[in-house]
């Protein structure tokens, strides 16, 4: 099938845009629902994603009209699309810093939980958000270099993406499961869409006042430290994306952050405790 | 006689009395608590390992025997992790 594809899904962040087109309406329904809420500002196209179908079970992947990958699933695209897009987005961005973190809002109150795969920030950011946080993303914030508008983050706000364990949960847990919002994989991971979890959860950018990095260890205690500002900014550093970009390698970006917010390392293995403790101390302000 | 020197190269912030240090090109990025920040300082490169370790302990007479043992691990530590050489 040879289509000429010039509609798709723009997806923003960090002052750059993709684009993904598909000629197959089930990927592109599935791009629509889980990219819908990564509007931001319009930057320039950096890669244009398209997904093209031989049939129900070949799919082929190229960006910016080279062949990228063929013969791949149906999961198998959408996961390419989400780690190659998200990707190029963060490795591009020359306007912000941009950081492996979830960040959601109370009220004024900006929360980033900062940490690499594994540390449970997903699933802490399901869970507050179902709570009545408000989401920016799971898994990248922009940072301005530019101290104006008070050091505002904003989010890369696609779905949720869970892990095998964390999504069985929810999956049992979400009574009014949308077909489209909850999109769950063979591997038993799953993209869920924040409204699906709080239907006013969307949140385009917030002042971060409380920065915690989380560890999510099997049996663990709970247990929670309080960081001085060098802590924070040596762990921060450890979580920058795109440092490179920067003649100070976003030192200077990353002191700021670092000395806006309050800063903690948790280490828990009972999620619902670490999420009780995390309200408490960001709704305090 | 050992002169330890700080590496070229290392973007630093002091907060609070702490010191991070951030080398770009080697991926490296290094964490001092006041007391290894105070160390770091006197580390430029012109005083020697035992005239640090006779500097911090005029100053924290108190604590002499622990800065003899401790200040020559620390600066061990930095030489090791790339944030000093020696001559």
């Amino acid at each position: 099938m040879n289509v000429e594809l010039t509609s798709g899904r723009l997806v923003h962040f960090a002052g750059n845009t993709v684009r993904f087109s598909s000629d197959h309406t089930g990927i592109l329904k599935a791009v629509e629902t889980h990219f819908k809420y990564c509007v931001g500002e319009d930057g320039p196209l950096i890669a244009n994603y398209k997904i093209t179908t031989a049939n129900e079970t070949d799919f082929s992947l190229s960006i910016n009209g080279s062949d990228l990958i063929s013969k791949i699933t149906y999961d198998q695209v959408l996961w390419h699309l989400m780690q190659e897009g998200i990707a190029q987005l963060n490795g591009a961005s020359i306007t912000g810093l941009v950081f492996h973190s979830a960040a959601l809002a109370h009220d004024d109150n900006g929360l980033i939980l900062c940490g690499g795969s594994g540390s449970g920030k997903s699933s802490l950011a399901a869970w507050l958000t179902a709570n009545g946080l408000q989401y920016l993303t799971d898994e990248v914030i922009a940072l301005p270099t530019s101290p104006a508008n008070g050091g505002e983050i904003s989010g890369l706000c696609r779905s949720i993406i869970l892990k095998r364990g964390s999504a069985f949960i929810w999956q049992h847990r979400l009574v009014s499961k949308e077909s489209d919002g909850f999109l769950q994989f063979d591997d038993g991971s799953a993209w869920i869409t924040p409204t699906l979890l709080n239907a006013s959860a969307v949140r385009a950018k917030v002042t971060p006042r409380v920065l915690i990095f989380p560890q999510y260890i099997p049996e663990a205690q709970f247990s929670v430290q309080r960081l001085t500002p060098a802590e924070a900014l040596f762990r921060l550093l450890q979580c920058l994306v795109n440092a490179r970009n920067f003649p100070d390698y976003g030192m200077s970006a990353t002191t700021r952050l670092a000395r806006q917010v309050t800063a903690y390392s948790l280490t828990y293995s009972d999620i619902e405790k670490a999420t009780q403790w995390i309200q408490q101390t960001i709704t305090a302000g | 006689m050992i002169v330890p020197t700080p590496v070229d190269g290392f973007q630093i912030e002091t907060l609070e009395g702490e010191i991070v240090l951030l080398h770009p090109t080697r991926n490296l990025i290094i964490h001092g608590n006041q007391t290894g920040t105070l160390i770091w300082q006197l580390c430029d490169g012109t005083r020697t390992l035992d005239e640090i370790v006779e500097i911090l302990s005029a100053a924290y007479p108190e604590a002499r025997a622990e800065i003899q043992v401790n200040v020559p691990a620390i600066i061990q530590t930095l030489v090791s992790r790339g944030a000093l050489k020696t001559k």
